[in-house]
Parts: structure tokens; C-alpha cells; sequence
């Protein structure tokens, strides 16, 4: 269960940071003197570094061998 | 970054309204708000609550937030990084089509020959917003640019750049 839960937890960790990146490489590149796409891309990336870092806290405390007993 | 020419001043830099994005951000927030709202219908509505653990339950809702999040910031960089730019030299048109897709149009001042200013409908006229079309002389297509707030005031901002480029003269970018 716990290779299972890593193997899609990666693939998923793997996409959504990808996208991350895409988004934040726009925000980056075409921005337009004089506007506020620094201010969007460093919200974006806050967030987006919660949500990682909080993922990956739930993903190490979830109780993997008690879920295989519960099946 | 957008590359400007020697001495050009930027005049003003035009995004859409925000009514472009609205209907993006309220499906966004209704994706965030739907696993708070099965969670506390589940006992309501007598569902069967998944015999799951705490972190499980964190972990999903965290990874849905997240790419709820994404999804709304991909919506966002499509509406934001449409710019209507008009420096001292020339119109620019940047709009972004999807992630990987993008067309930037510009046109001289010194070629503009008609500014036109539409508006139709209730939103648009209650809230200030329409299009902005730029004809240059012996063009089959104008330059049009969609959903700008207040576009009076920028059809005058052209105007008065298209003035300023006529009385300076061609530059040395001039084609």
C-alpha cells in the first residue's frame, strides 16, 4: 500500500510542481515594466510552497500499514 | 520582460477587465469550497464516511487545493498576460492564447489612422469596459484590442501618442 501511495504521490508531486514551474517561468518572463507580475508570481509561489510542504507532511504521517489491515 | 528601444517611454500598459477572469475565479473557488462542503454534509446526509485516517483526509485536500490553486493561476497568467501596451513609438499587442502559445502584434503611431472605441451591451456599459480598435492606413484588418476598461481614456492616450510621434517624426526604428 505504502509503494502504491508513493508511486502516485510522487507522479502527482511531480505534475502539479511542473505546472508550478510553467506558471511561474510566464509570470517571470513576460512581465511589462511598470506592473506587478513579481507581486503575483511571489503569491503564487507561496502558496504553491504551503500546499507542497503541507502535502508532503500529511503524506509522512499518514499511517500506511494500519490503511492495509482496513481493506 | 517586454524590450523597449532607446529613449521610448511607456505611456500606459492596458489588461482586460477583470470581468474576463470572473467566471475562471468562481469555478475556481467552487472547486476549492466542494470537499468543505461533502465534509460536512457526510453525517446530514447519512453517507457512508470512508473509513479513513486524519492525514489521509489532509493529504487529499491539500493536493486538490494545490492544483486547485495551479488551475486558477493558469487561468490567471492567460487573462493577465494579455497587455495592451502604447509607448512613444508604438501599439503592442501581447496576448496569451494557452501555456505554451502566445502572439505579439505592433503597429507604428506615425501609421495610425483611425482609433474606434465599442461598446455594447449592459456589462460592458454599466462597468466601463469595450474594445479598442486601431486602423493604420491600407490595413484590411485593425488592431483590435478586447474587454479594456475605460477605453475612452485610452483611445485618447493613443490619440495623443499618435500626435506627439506625428510631430517628432519617424525615429531611427522606423520601418
Amino acid at each position: 500500500m505504502f509503494a502504491f501511495g508513493l508511486a502516485l504521490f510522487s507522479l502527482v508531486l511531480l505534475g502539479f510542481s511542473g505546472a508550478v514551474v510553467t506558471v511561474a517561468f510566464h509570470l517571470s518572463r513576460y512581465s511589462v515594466p511598470g506592473d506587478r507580475t513579481a507581486l503575483v508570481r511571489n503569491i503564487f509561489l507561496a502558496g504553491s510552497a504551503i500546499f507542497f510542504f503541507a502535502a508532503v507532511t500529511a503524506f509522512t504521517m499518514v499511517p500506511w500499514n494500519e490503511l492495509d489491515s482496513l481493506r | 520582460m517586454l524590450a523597449l528601444h532607446d529613449n521610448e517611454r511607456v505611456h500606459g500598459a492596458y489588461r482586460k477587465t477583470w470581468v474576463v477572469f470572473a467566471t475562471s475565479g468562481a469555478l475556481a473557488l467552487l472547486f476549492a469550497l466542494a470537499p468543505l462542503v461533502l465534509l460536512v454534509l457526510t453525517p446530514v446526509l447519512s453517507l457512508p464516511a470512508a473509513p479513513v485516517s486524519a492525514p489521509l483526509v489532509t493529504l487529499v485536500l491539500m493536493l486538490w487545493w494545490w492544483g486547485v490553486w495551479t488551475g486558477a493561476f493558469f487561468a490567471f497568467v492567460n487573462y493577465y498576460l494579455d497587455v495592451f501596451v502604447i509607448t512613444s513609438e508604438r501599439v503592442i499587442r501581447i496576448e496569451q492564447h494557452g501555456p505554451f502559445s502566445r502572439t505579439i502584434a505592433e503597429l507604428r503611431l506615425e501609421r495610425v489612422q483611425d482609433v474606434t472605441v465599442e461598446q455594447h451591451g449592459i456589462l460592458p456599459t454599466l462597468l466601463h469596459y469595450g474594445n479598442v480598435r486601431v486602423q493604420t492606413a491600407g490595413e484590411a484588418t485593425a488592431f483590435v484590442f478586447r474587454a479594456i476598461p475605460h477605453p475612452i481614456k485610452v483611445k485618447e492616450v493613443v490619440m495623443e501618442a499618435h500626435r506627439e510621434a506625428l510631430m517628432r517624426g519617424p525615429g531611427p526604428h522606423a520601418t
